[in-house]
């Protein structure tokens, strides 16, 4: 199953505009929210609010493990920030689903949905601490960063749809 | 703070008119062999930037590492004027210094939206004209440009919902 967060903008007048958000708004605005979380990852910031920083790699204390272990297949790869990055396919698999009520961001293929689970929960079995990077729960919502992405993306979409009248 | 860390991981400072040297070679060597970024991210422990926090004050709110990382936040961005090896890094603007101005806009944006969001519907009922529209806007969410106010509406469902109930949608 499918890691995802609902995207909803609440809009209830102005019906031309309602149309256009429809058909491209919504959209948009999920491809801006991908885009805005992945920065946010990229520098070590969980993209749910309240949820700071991600905690570090456990091999930052003991100098051994994960991810110095993988320096040679992947040299990039370094302690900080912690950013859920190694070969990429998981935050590439970032995606938008359009639904009836606005559209979905997720991870939603299954090979990578997996991966994306373990993150957001956390797996203690294999000492991996939950660095949850996609508000799934109720009541948990983007990072202002995120919101305010939101905010501006609607703004043009309406003023797109005002210019078409 | 979430603009600040994003312009620190990329190695970039969020405050006006200052770059940040690139790191030592020899310090860079050893940063890369210990398992870090050769890039000046001020990262390595990840303490100090895990530090990174507000308080609120009496004017707004003051942001900065409080705490027992502020040594460490000092010896980068000079402030109390004690002298160490390292280049000055700023990551959060001295007196009389700003963030870049897209971090300034932002803030300002999230001020004017909060006011957009407690408008008195009421009030536009009395309006004819699109002047009086904007003045009424300015008055409201601040001195902002004819656009930055449009925008400001756009962002906002609520007031955009209220205008057009008023009838002044096409003054906007």
């Amino acid at each position: 199953m499918a890691l995802k967060s609902k995207v909803t903008v609440k809009f209830t007048a102005l019906d031309s505009i309602k149309k256009y958000l429809r058909d491209k708004g919504d959209q948009e605005t999920g491809e801006v929210v991908i885009s805005e979380m992945k920065k946010a990852i990229a520098s070590g910031l969980s993209p749910v609010r309240n949820f700071g920083r991600f905690e570090e790699y456990a091999a930052q204390k003991k100098g051994w493990g994960y991810p110095l272990s993988v320096k040679k297949q992947f040299p990039d790869k370094s302690l900080r920030p912690v950013n859920l990055k190694l070969s990429g396919d998981m935050l590439d698999s970032l995606d938008t689903k359009k639904t009836k009520g606005g559209v979905e961001v997720g991870v939603f293929a299954p090979d990578q949905a997996q991966k994306a689970k373990k993150h957001q929960a956390g797996d203690p079995g294999v000492n991996l601490p939950q660095r949850r990077f996609i508000p799934a729960r109720k009541g948990e919502e983007f990072i202002v960063t995120i919101t305010r992405a939101i905010r501006d993306s609607f703004a043009k979409a309406v003023d797109r749809a005002l210019k078409r009248g | 703070m979430e603009q600040i860390l994003e312009s620190v991981a990329q190695a970039k400072s969020p405050v006006s008119g200052e770059s940040w040297p690139a790191l030592d070679k020899e310090y860079r060597k050893k940063k890369i062999a210990d398992g870090f970024s050769g890039r000046p991210n001020l990262e390595t422990s990840g303490d100090m930037l895990d530090s990174l926090t507000f308080k609120n004050t009496e004017d707004g709110i003051e942001i900065g590492i409080f705490g027992s990382e502020a040594w460490k936040a000092d010896g980068h961005l000079k402030f109390s004027g004690a002298e160490n090896n390292t280049p000055q890094r700023r990551f959060i603007p001295a007196e009389g210094q700003n963030f870049k101005s897209d971090i300034e806009r932002e803030v300002e944006r999230i001020i004017s939206d909060y006011k957009a969001e407690n408008v008195d519907a009421k009030r536009l009922q009395d309006i004819d004209t699109s002047a009086d529209l904007y003045r009424y806007l300015k008055e409201v969410l601040g001195d902002r440009s004819v656009n930055e106010l449009r925008l400001a509406v756009m962002r906002t469902p609520d007031l955009l919902e209220a205008i057009e109930d008023a009838g002044l949608l096409e003054l906007l």
